[in-house]
């Protein structure tokens, strides 16, 4: 059995050499396991003499512990850089794509319509959709557009020859909910409406969004408010001037066409809108005399296109995922 | 309608610049959308037939600017009958359609003489084509003064004139060559049985003025706009006479324009006025009814008190007469202004003549803090739009329209809707079903270099049911492709049936448990690879492959699945009903049943369910084999079963008796077998 300190300088070297943990593991066994050197001469200390004892387990017991600080202290060493050596061997180039199905994209049109919708919704509107198939009646007559009237020139209309029609506007969604309900009456009309007209500006089918509201003494002026504020919040400009023009439409007296002014300083036609006539308020039931109304109606394509600054109606039925994938992000 | 403000300033010499005056014309309703040097090109809204004219533009700027028109340089009254003219001939006359009517005859007109420059350069700046002196002046004072004349070779015309509806099958040779088949209630001026015009719209060619004419009938007629609108349309035509006496023409207008176009001709023809007749009376200047205007209801519905005084002078200056009284004004009409007959358009008058910029903005209807209550429908749009972006779909708008083909293709038993006037044979009929539009929207995409294409979109589809048409709201999809972007971890690999059924659980994730997908067939779809989707026993749609034989008419890449469900069939959005969660070990096993073929995952897993265990939570299938270890009609489910108890800790031999007894159901019912 070697001399303690011997023991506490071969085991130093050892595990100061020790370049693996387990190889640490090895030299801990041969120090401290049960065949280990220090654990033999602690068992050794029974063959000295009775008074030899203490001292010598004592020396014993204190290169024990030596030892062992010694091992804990090169095993967190060793771990340290094993550590490193598995993050090094794990690095990744994090700037290769990510796995994923990317999310599909809104169609601006469509995109726009609901913020019309929502934006009057949070004002009291209610929704209604109509059929889109329609008749002269609701589409024409009731409107105050008798046959041969010239408005009618501004319809080119879709017909299916058996007095049916597609609507040309979302105005008879205006009269079926008048036949229904009862002032006072706030309502939107979302759709599709068709006009047989097709070329670069002109589209067969497109989307607008009417408005309604019929109560006592509604004015012009709550006219001009309610559209003015939608508008500047729809282009986020709560600056922008709009201007209201006379303008001439069957179904509203006084009628007038909403402009805005851009940013180019140009005034852009963005709706038309008016008092309801009371011959389309008495057609329905509605004593004219009693109550008033005001109509709005817009194009959502149209919308759409200023607000996204888009020059091409055409790109808005092509569905081209390069053209909707722009339409993506969780912006307005 | 071009305006020749060169010309509008021999009527208003005091008329503000053309900077001042086009913005003053855009906001009163008479839309300047063009200016060029001395030219404004007006778009005139249907009612405002009356500015359709160098006379009607002066009063409306003088109305407008407050400033009191020039003198008139064309006479206000008509011809005064000499007693050496010819009395001519009329026939009978339609009074309701056509209640004055005027006819003069005159000769020895200098054939050859030709329009005057200053004539021809404001016809040309008015947008009207020149031919023939006579012709020219005709459209010289229509342009000045607004009524619409037409000169007749007088020797084409051999007795009287009459004016008629038209006979059926009667037709006529219009200026243009080209034959008109007449309808009943389209007005003819005729000699005889034969008519020679149609009335207000276009002459005839055979008595159209032409090079040697030297005796001329011109006609000043007033038509009445319920005679003439819609008719030219019809007759496909649209002339500048037709426009003007659609939206209607000053009653009143027609001896004086008769005397100017008579002077005009005198003066650049030579020649002499050999005979006139008339029949009817033009009307009075002022329409006989009055409008009651209540200053009151004025104040109202402009939210805005406007002068009393300024009202009337606003009304006068636009041609009414005013008589005021105690909160309110007697007003009549002129007769150039058909769209004043009610209160409301007299107000309109009013605001727009005061200006739509004085009216004040009213404060916008309270937001209620809380939106209105969501309808289902909008609920159902804004759920099938999260779900389905998130699963990789893009919103499409495409035409409710298609190709009679392509929607046979996909309905063949139905009769579709036809349009009577398409825009093309691909957008005749209207769709019972959104497939055939995607589609050619995927193709669309193919064709121009995309990898992977899917669409959704929300519309309305139109089923025929006998007479009637239903509409009902659709949510269709197309998806064909790579299942993903071309991505360095993963394998290239494309969209198939699993994907997409797998996009629709997700879609229907809250109602899974009373979702079924049975195996179906359908026209255009691959008859191994269909499914309907059945929601509580209601039919909700279709999933399905594209059938082989398709694919070349879309010209895809690949295989391409197409869905539809039906809205309405998918009534109510469930309200979450808390269950609580077994704090005990839940324990799992697998079961490898060999099966026939025809035996599907649904029954096997129907089959399990059935015994209605109640320490069962789920029942997986994590895998099929067929395969070298199986004979050809078999195949092998690999089935993950999970139990977990409420109230215990389950033993392993409790979980082996449930596990054994599940084997002998479906060995009993399905003929399986466990492996």
């Amino acid at each position: 059995m070697p001399h303690c300190d011997e023991l506490q300088r071969q085991a130093e070297a050892a595990i100061e050499a020790a370049s693996d943990s387990a190889e640490l593991e090895r030299l801990r066994v041969a120090y401290l396991g049960r065949k280990g050197a220090i654990t033999a001469a602690l068992r050794g200390l029974k063959d000295l003499p009775p008074d030899r004892r203490p001292a010598a387990g004592a020396e014993i017991q204190r290169v024990r512990a030596y030892v062992q600080q010694a091992l804990k202290a090169r095993g967190a060493a060793l771990a340290g850089v094993e550590t490193q050596a598995q993050l090094a061997a794990e690095r990744l180039d994090v700037t290769l794509a990510g796995r994923r199905l990317p999310p599909g994209a809104r169609h601006p049109t469509m995109r726009t319509l609901e913020r019309i919708c929502a934006w009057f919704a949070h004002s009291g509107f209610g929704i209604a959709y109509g059929p889109e198939i329609e008749d002269d009646h609701h589409n024409f007559e009731a409107l105050n557009i008798p046959p041969s009237h010239p408005a009618r020139a501004m319809h080119d209309t879709f017909y299916f020859g058996d007095g049916r029609l597609l609507r040309t506007h979302m105005s008879p969604v205006q009269v079926r909910a008048m036949g229904e309900a009862r002032p006072p009456i706030r309502m939107i009309a979302p759709g599709r409406v068709y006009r047989c007209d097709s070329d670069p500006t002109h589209s067969p089918m497109f989307h607008q969004v009417e408005g309604l509201r019929v109560e006592e003494d509604v004015s012009m002026a709550d006219l001009k408010g309610v559209l003015a504020a939608f508008l500047q919040d729809f282009f986020d400009d709560d600056g922008m001037e709009v201007r209201f023009r006379a303008s001439y439409f069957p179904f509203t007296e006084p009628s007038a066409e909403v402009d805005v002014r851009r940013a180019d300083g140009d005034w852009l036609e963005v709706m038309g809108c008016g008092l309801v006539h009371p011959n389309v308020l008495a057609g329905v039931g509605i004593d004219p005399e009693r109550y008033s109304g005001y109509a709005f109606g817009m194009g959502v394509e149209r919308l759409a296109m200023l607000q996204y600054g888009i020059r091409d109606l055409r790109v808005m039925f092509a569905n081209d995922m390069r053209f909707l994938r722009q339409f993506g992000r969780s912006a307005l | 309608m071009k305006c020749d403000l060169e010309w509008l300033a021999e009527w208003m010499p005091d008329m503000p610049p053309p900077e001042e005056l086009a913005p003053m014309l855009t906001a009163a309703g008479l839309e300047v959308a063009g200016h060029e040097g001395q030219i404004l090109d007006l778009e005139l809204t249907p009612n405002r037939g009356d500015c359709l004219s160098m006379l009607g533009l002066a009063r409306e700027v003088a109305a407008l600017t407050g400033t009191p028109p020039g003198v008139a340089p064309v006479p206000e009254s008509g011809l005064k009958p000499k007693k050496t003219w010819t009395e001519l001939g009329l026939g009978d006359v339609d009074a309701d359609a056509c209640p004055y009517y005027s006819l003069c005859l005159l000769e020895e007109l200098d054939a050859q003489a030709p329009t005057p420059d200053w004539m021809r350069r404001r016809l040309e700046r008015g947008g009207i084509r020149t031919h023939h002196l006579l012709v020219d002046i005709t459209n010289y004072v229509m342009l000045e003064l607004g009524q619409p004349l037409h000169a007749f070779d007088a020797d084409a015309v051999a007795a009287d004139v009459s004016v008629r509806r038209a006979r059926a099958n009667e037709s006529i040779r219009a200026l243009d060559e080209a034959a008109l088949l007449l309808e009943p209630d389209m007005l003819v001026i005729a000699v005889g049985s034969h008519p020679i015009a149609v009335a207000g719209i276009i002459g005839g060619a055979g008595s159209a003025v032409g090079e040697g004419t030297s005796r001329v009938l011109l006609e000043a007629a007033h038509f009445a706009p319920a005679s003439i609108a819609g008719r030219a349309r019809r007759l496909k035509l649209h002339t500048e006479s037709s426009h003007r006496f659609e939206r209607g023409v000053d009653p009143a207008l027609a001896p004086r324009a008769m005397r100017r176009a008579v002077e005009l001709m005198l003066e650049h023809a030579g020649g002499h006025v050999a005979g006139f007749a008339a029949q009817g009376r033009p009307a009075p200047a002022h329409r006989p009814q009055t409008i009651r205007l209540r200053a009151e209801r004025l104040a109202k519905r402009l939210a805005l008190e406007v002068d009393a005084a300024e009202v009337e002078r606003m009304l006068v200056a636009l041609g009414c007469a005013v008589r005021a009284q105690p909160g309110q004004w007697e007003v009549r009409a002129p007769s150039w202004r058909f769209d004043l007959g009610i209160e409301e358009d007299l107000i309109e008058e009013v605001a727009r003549v005061h200006g739509y910029d004085r009216i004040p903005a009213a404060a916008p209807p309270a937001p209620c803090g809380w939106d209105v209550p969501e309808q289902l429908l909008e609920r159902q749009f804004r759920h099938c739009r999260t779900r389905l972006t998130e699963c990789g779909y893009s919103e499409a708008v495409t035409y409710s329209f298609v190709e009679e083909r392509l929607e046979r293709m996909f309905a063949p038993e139905a009769e579709p809707s036809r349009l009577l006037n398409p825009i093309s044979q691909e957008l005749a009929v209207m769709r019972s079903t959104l497939g055939p539009s995607l589609l050619r929207a995927a193709q669309y995409n193919f064709n121009r270099q995309q990898s992977s294409v899917r669409l959704f979109e929300l519309a309305r589809v139109f089923a025929s049911e006998g007479e009637a048409v239903r509409e009902t709201w659709a949510l269709g999809g197309v998806a064909c492709g790579l299942a993903y972007p071309l991505q360095w971890g993963a394998q290239a690999q494309e969209i198939d049936f699993y994907d997409v059924k797998g996009d629709l659980e997700s879609l229907l994730q809250d109602w899974l448990d009373d979702v079924a997908f049975e195996p179906a067939e359908h026209a255009a779809l691959h008859p191994g690879q269909t499914a309907r989707l059945m929601l509580q026993g209601r039919d909700l749609g279709m999933l399905g492959a594209l059938h082989p034989r398709l694919c070349a008419e879309f010209d895809l890449p690949g295989p391409a699945f197409v869905f539809e469900l039906e809205l309405e069939a998918w009534a109510g959005f469930p309200t979450p009903s808390f269950a609580p969660c077994s704090d005990y070990p839940a324990v799992a096993r697998d079961l490898s049943v060999v099966v026939p073929e025809h035996v599907t995952a649904e029954a096997v897993q129907a089959c399990v369910r059935a015994l209605d265990m109640e320490e069962l939570r789920t029942c997986t299938v994590f895998d099929v084999y067929r395969g070298t270890e199986l004979e050809t009609p078999y195949k092998s489910f690999g089935l993950h079963l999970i139990f977990q108890s409420f109230s215990r800790t389950l033993t392993d031999s409790e979980v082996d008796r449930f596990v054994a007894s599940a084997a002998v159901e479906l060995e009993r019912r399905t003929g399986a077998r466990m492996r």
